[in-house]
């Protein structure tokens, strides 16, 4: 059995919510992006105890938007599908069977709406099939049991569900279980333990204590209070019943809760796959949250492949890449939380991703890549160096791309389109910024190979830098700043020096083999043969073509070392994280906090740049000494928000960040940026 | 978790119980679980109590697994709730695996799943009598001048009964007649209506064209059961084909000797047609466990006279001698007089508890007439459910159930009606046992706590209104239509119960029991006296051109089909039945007819009939 589909309207922050899940289903998305929303709506139509789940239900569960607009319900839609091998399934729903081919399955349908008396009430219905015209039937108890959705939270309380009290799993289990065999025996050793247990002289005395008490209080009373082991009615035996765990045979048994969490983890799960495996009602769902969030990394892996090879379908939730890696990635669902209040669900459609591509993400995530699906905005970058500095560049720029939820990609040998394309707008939706070595375009056309790959740009486009014109280089680079792809002068290495940090390098090629000077003689030796100087020309030349790969991380680790001292930043990778960081934060509101906000989206030096430029260099100076605060982040703030000369000036900074997003590729932020009402300025 | 033991209970005191009251050729057809089962059931062989005890057995030793399903084919609704009701005391409540109805019931439920399939739209309404003869008249006004609306509905109906349908191009069909037919099926169609008759071809048809209904539905009824398999014709013959053919197995019922509608097409060499299709083993009930000796022997006298048929022993298990007795009168006049008067001297002298126990049986509906005015100038009180002023159907059984209740609100039977009646109306379907139970309590609260409620015939609206039966009515529908025709259904009969309550004088506790068969001598025709018992009849009007029918004297079939109508009629006494008849009566244009009493009593032997005094 599958699910085909899940349709989610109005529940919470789930405004609209389709997804197509597999198998397996990794459902991901930041905290309060709606993931238990999620699993809550499900439980809502499918959970065997959804009765009690269904009587928290008020009107504030709707969609606080949806009611704003003036719908009154929300529902749960699931399809299920492949019936036509689940006869038994098939049987239960057979007044309201679906086809699609040979294929045959059903949908049904919660909704919490009010009736009509006003009174909300929630209805779960078998729909009517497409193009016929009967009415949905309501699903009955039998119809239910034939799905039932098991689910493990998040915070599993395995106690609850390995006791046969209550509605935990081994309950269920037990269900049908039969001991009459043997509850003779069972019955005599409980009360011989209970007899043991009331010889202890403290125990006895206290049993003697409590029923004296009683006594008095029960007129004519006969009744003992005895301290029991169990008690001694079989009849209620299996209430007792309960998990224990023996890791080894020698070692005594303890309960399991006494145990670690992830072994608790494990034994849930393997009492749900012999549920599936011995379920002779229908076929139940498995919905878990967090699976192997206590497990170390080789039994995560393990779980996640006991988990897909559970015949039946699985949804999950995680934070843990780990987890994510092992994920068919067309089973992936991203949960991002957009406009207020509502979440997005994105799928790739495998229709349009192909299956090339599909196996080329498979291949990424295995590699450990999988993060970049739980990031807002990916930065792809060249290599290692720019993964090494990268982070060092932003943060003199004032932000934190872990806090923005940023992910450097690299881009393997130059075949990245497929993470492109499943980044687009219909798939992931995860804008991409891509960098590039410039140098490359002096070569080859692999570039924009890759980006006609993407759909970015169009065959004829590609046909014709395909030649080696004398203006092939231009030519590659202008249609590669069309599409807002941003380029390293030639390559990282001469970019970077470009930007200051020449005697740094040079350092670190004479360092990095300070016994013999080997690099620093081939350098010279190479720049002699090739008449280049110790410049940013020479040395990057040097680097590149001679395939001193094994300098380029030492260079990277020098580069980073330093970022703080020199303070500068290349302009291309400080457009390209500025760029990721203003989509990931869908732009900067004008609002009180705008200084604040524009500074940790990368804009403080843009700031100071102002401050000197209008000549306030002094006021500034003077600002901070009083207050005693550092020309971070704050101090900037502090200075545009509380001094007299720093609020003249803060429609001036608002204009030059403007500008300066503009710059980076982002006109859309910067014009919003520049038409918002600057009243918050004589207010703040 | 439940508790195990509980569970267990149920399971021991379910299959250790013996079969009680059964005997070894019952019990052999409840334990053939497995393939195909005919059973030749005389009149009174406790037909009904040995299918039901197989339905309990079936699902007790888990023949039938969850969550799949039997289906009970029965003749009449009567019967179908019969069934339901005797399998509910039996502490039976798997009500959602389990479909007990009619042919057209069963047809009428596919259809609604997935008639597309055959051409149809699956929310369809049923053509109401007066709207059909609508219909008819403007085809005949159309393309067929000239012609009775009754003829063409009969011909129609045949049709239908065969399978044929105009567009099939059938050499069968005159061209008129085609054309008037199809004009006939697409005014239907426009009204997205089906006659009574498409419910069963159309249904048939569903189950051979479309593979996903079939599929669907001989896959889930792992057993079929069905009664009075001597009255299908040969669509409801393909019907059971087709659903017990890749069953585990099923249990025909029929009774060759009581086959009695030939003239809606039924054909009782089905029964032997079925054994043949299944490869069916035979086993006879001859027990007869309701008449007394006297009447099983002259019924066997009677049917026995016949050639043409399966030779079946009949053994009364009764120990009494019972009593027959025969009158000729010389008018309808005294025949009503004296069966009037034996009628009251067997309730003065409290041989029967109830009026209800008293059937008077005629052959049709007229020759009864004398009788009730007769009964009707000495105040007798006689019931005849085809008089009814409204429809018989659940939604008026749910209506009754309601006022019976309000008339007593302490009592645990009328509670019990309602909730039966709840459950029956197909919401079975969704609801267990105790939801019904529930509904039906809700109701009773109502009831009891409005202080607007009196229970008087002219409030029977009001009662229903605080029930708020209409809001039940509403979740139970399907559809629309259906909705609209229960609510319509429900406010004629309470009308009817008011208007009746009025002219006969009763409080609304007596109609509600009237309606119920209560406390009124039950006037009945031989055809719709079938499955019925009752400790004595009068069976009137036994003249040579009325029982046989004089159109029936030519053929020899259709001789022998009177013989068994008549044999029917008999087998519904338990004690005793009187048949009597006039020798003189007026003709339908006023001139004195002779006539000779039927020539069936002669049947029986001199020595079976007790005397009477006159």
């Amino acid at each position: 059995m599958k699910i085909r589909q899940v349709s989610i309207r109005n529940f919470r922050n789930l405004r609209k919510v389709d997804i197509s899940p597999m198998k397996t289903t990794v459902i991901i998305g930041e905290n309060n992006a709606g993931k238990s929303n999620l699993f809550y709506a499900l439980r809502l139509l499918l959970d065997p105890q959804a009765e009690r789940l269904r009587l928290d239900l008020s009107e504030d569960d709707i969609n606080d938007n949806a009611r704003a607009e003036g719908e009154t319900y929300f529902s749960v839609t699931v399809e299920f599908g492949d019936l036509q091998k689940h006869q038994d399934v098939e049987a239960c729903f057979k007044e309201r069977i679906d086809m699609d081919g040979d294929e045959t399955f059903i949908t049904i349908k919660g909704k919490y709406e009010p009736d009509d008396n006003g009174i909300y009430i929630w209805k779960s219905l078998v729909l009517s099939p497409q193009g016929r015209s009967n009415n949905p039937i309501p699903i009955s108890r039998r119809m239910s049991r034939a799905i039932p959705l098991y689910f493990l939270d998040a915070v599993r309380d395995a106690a609850r569900d390995t006791r046969a009290t209550g509605r935990g799993l081994l309950s269920r289990l037990l269900d049908n279980a039969n001991y009459t065999d043997v509850q003779d025996d069972v019955q005599e050793y409980l009360r011989a333990a209970n007899n043991a247990l009331n010889k202890g002289r403290e125990i006895s005395s206290l049993a003697r204590g409590l029923t004296n008490e009683l006594t008095s209080l029960v007129p004519g009373g006969q009744s003992d209070i005895v301290i029991a082991v169990a008690d001694e009615d079989v009849s209620h035996l299996a209430r007792n019943f309960r998990l224990n765990i023996r890791r080894r045979p020698e070692f005594p048994q303890y309960d399991i809760s006494r145990h670690g969490t992830g072994l608790q983890d494990l034994t849930l799960i393997a009492m749900f796959r012999h549920a599936v495996a011995s379920e002779e009602k229908g076929k139940p769902i498995l919905a878990i949250e967090e699976p192997g969030a206590h497990l170390h990394p080789h039994a995560q892996r393990r779980l996640f492949k006991d988990l897909a090879e559970i015949d039946s379908p699985v949804l999950l939730t995680t934070h843990s890449p780990a987890i994510v890696k092992f994920a068919d990635p067309s089973s992936l669902i991203l949960l991002r939380s957009e406009a207020r209040n509502e979440t997005t669900a994105y799928q790739l459609d495998s229709k349009e991703i192909g299956d090339d591509d599909l196996k080329d993400l498979a291949q990424l995530m295995r590699n450990g890549r999988a993060e970049m699906f739980f990031a807002r905005s990916i930065i792809i970058i060249e290599g290692q160096s720019e993964l090494i500095v990268l982070p060092h560049f932003a943060k003199i720029l004032g932000c934190d791309l872990d806090r923005d939820g940023i992910s450097l990609v690299q881009a393997n040998g130059n075949n990245y389109a497929f993470i492109l394309r499943a980044c687009q707008k219909n798939q992931f939706s995860i804008p991409a910024i891509v960098t590039y070595d410039a140098d490359a375009l002096n070569y080859n056309n692999t570039l924009l190979k890759e980006a006609k790959r993407a759909n970015l740009i169009d065959e004829a486009t590609y046909q014709s830098c395909s030649k080696n014109t004398q203006s092939v280089f231009s030519d590659r680079k202008h249609v590669l700043d069309n599409i807002g792809w941003i380029g390293a002068i030639n390559c990282f290495e001469e970019e970077v020096c470009r930007a200051g940090y020449l005697d740094i390098v040079i350092q670190a090629i004479e360092d990095a083999d300070p016994e013999h000077q080997s690099h620093s003689r081939a350098l010279d030796k190479y720049l002699h043969k090739n008449s280049l100087n110790r410049d940013e020309e020479g040395i990057s030349s040097f680097i590149s073509n001679t395939k001193r790969n094994n300098l380029k991380i030492p260079v990277a680790r020098a580069v980073a070392n330093a970022v703080r001292n020199v303070g500068q930043v290349p302009y291309c990778y400080a457009r390209a994280i500025r760029q990721a960081i203003m989509v990931s934060m869908d732009g900067i509101p004008v609002d009180e906090y705008f200084e604040r906000r524009a500074c940790e989206a990368g804009y403080l030096n843009v700031i100071l740049e102002m401050i000197k430029l209008e000549n306030a260099d002094a006021a500034f100076e003077q600002f901070l000494n009083t207050e005693k605060v550092k020309k971070e982040t704050i101090g900037v703030v502090r200075f545009l928000t509380e001094s007299q000369t720093g609020k003249g000036l803060r429609n001036k900074v608002k204009n030059a960040i403007a500008d300066a997003v503009e710059v980076t590729g982002c006109e859309e932020y910067a014009k919003s940026i520049r038409q918002s009402d600057p009243s918050y300025i004589s207010h703040g | 978790m439940q508790n195990p033991f509980a569970n267990q209970t149920l399971h021991i005191s379910l299959t250790d119980k013996p079969i009680m009251s059964l005997t070894p050729k019952q019990i052999e057809v409840v334990e053939a679980v497995s393939g195909h089962l005919v059973v030749l059931a005389g009149p009174g062989s406790g037909k009904t109590h040995t299918i039901t005890e197989k339905v309990i057995h079936l699902f007790k030793k888990h023949i039938i697994a969850e969550p799949y399903g039997l289906l009970a084919i029965t003749f009449t609704n009567a019967a179908a709730n019969e069934m339901r009701s005797r399998l509910r005391s039996k502490g039976f409540h798997q009500w959602d695996r389990v479909w007990v109805g009619t042919f057209h019931g069963f047809g009428h439920y596919i259809l609604t799943c997935y008639g597309g399939d055959v051409g149809i739209r699956e929310d369809f309404g049923i053509i109401e009598k007066d709207n059909q003869t609508n219909i008819l008249n403007h085809v005949i006004s159309a393309k067929l001048r000239g012609v009775k609306p009754y003829l063409l509905k009969q011909q129609i109906d045949s049709f239908k009964r065969q399978g044929i349908y105009p567009s099939q191009g059938d050499s069968r069909l005159a061209s008129s007649l085609r054309i008037a037919y199809a004009e006939y099926q697409h005014l239907l169609n426009e009204k997205n209506m089906l006659d009574f008759g498409d419910l069963v071809a159309l249904a048939v048809r569903l189950l051979k064209e479309s593979d996903l209904t079939k599929r669907l539905f001989t896959n889930f009824f792992k057993y079929v059961v069905v009664d009075e398999f001597q009255d299908t014709d040969r669509q409801q013959l393909e019907m059971i084909h087709i659903m017990a053919k890749e069953a585990r197995g099923s249990t025909i019922v029929a009774d060759d000797d009581q086959a009695i509608y030939r003239f809606r097409g039924a054909d009782r060499a089905n029964v032997v047609a079925i054994e043949k299709l299944l490869g069916a083993t035979r086993i006879t009930l001859d027990t007869n466990f309701r008449s007394d000796q006297v009447i099983v022997d002259a019924a066997k006298s009677i049917i026995e006279y016949e050639a043409n048929r399966t030779p079946k022993k009949i053994v009364a298990v009764s120990k009494r001698r019972g009593h027959l007795y025969k009158h000729e009168f010389p008018s309808l006049e005294e025949e009503a007089t004296q069966v009037v008067k034996w009628i009251a001297l067997l309730n003065d002298k409290a041989k029967v508890e109830d009026w209800g126990e008293i059937a008077v049986i005629s052959r049709n509906r007229w020759r009864v007439d004398s009788i009730l005015e007769k009964m009707n100038t000495v105040q007798m009180p006689w019931f005849d459910r085809a008089r009814l002023g409204f429809q018989d159907s659940w939604e008026t059984t749910l209506g009754l159930a309601i006022l019976a209740l309000s008339c007593n609100l302490n009592s645990s039977d009328e509670l019990h009606r309602v909730m039966v009646a709840v459950e029956d109306g197909g919401l079975a379907f969704y609801l267990n046992d105790e939801d019904a139970l529930d509904v039906a309590i809700q109701v009773r609260d109502k009831l009891a706590t409005d202080p607007k409620m009196r229970p008087t015939p002219a409030n029977a609206q009001e009662i229903l209104n605080i029930a708020q039966v209409q809001e039940m009515l509403q979740t139970y529908s399907r559809s629309t239509t259906d909705y609209d025709r229960f609510l319509k259904n429900l406010q004629t009969m309470v009308v009817e119960v008011d208007r009746e309550a009025k002219s006969l004088n009763l409080s609304l506790v007596e109609i509600v029991n009237r309606y119920a068969g209560h406390g009124a001598v039950q006037v009945i025709t031989s055809h719709r006296s079938k499955g019925r018992e009752f400790d004595y009849i009068f069976i009137i009007g036994l003249e040579d051109d009325i029982l046989p029918d004089h159109r029936a004297h030519k053929k020899i079939e259709s001789i022998n089909e009177e013989r068994r109508i008549f044999y029917v009629s008999l087998t519904r006494a338990r004690e005793a039945a009187y048949l009597t008849s006039a020798s003189e009566r007026l003709s339908r244009w006023g001139n004195v007819k002779k006539t000779t009493p039927s020539r069936f009593i002669s049947h029986i032997p001199e020595e079976f009939f007790s005397a009477v005094s006159v």
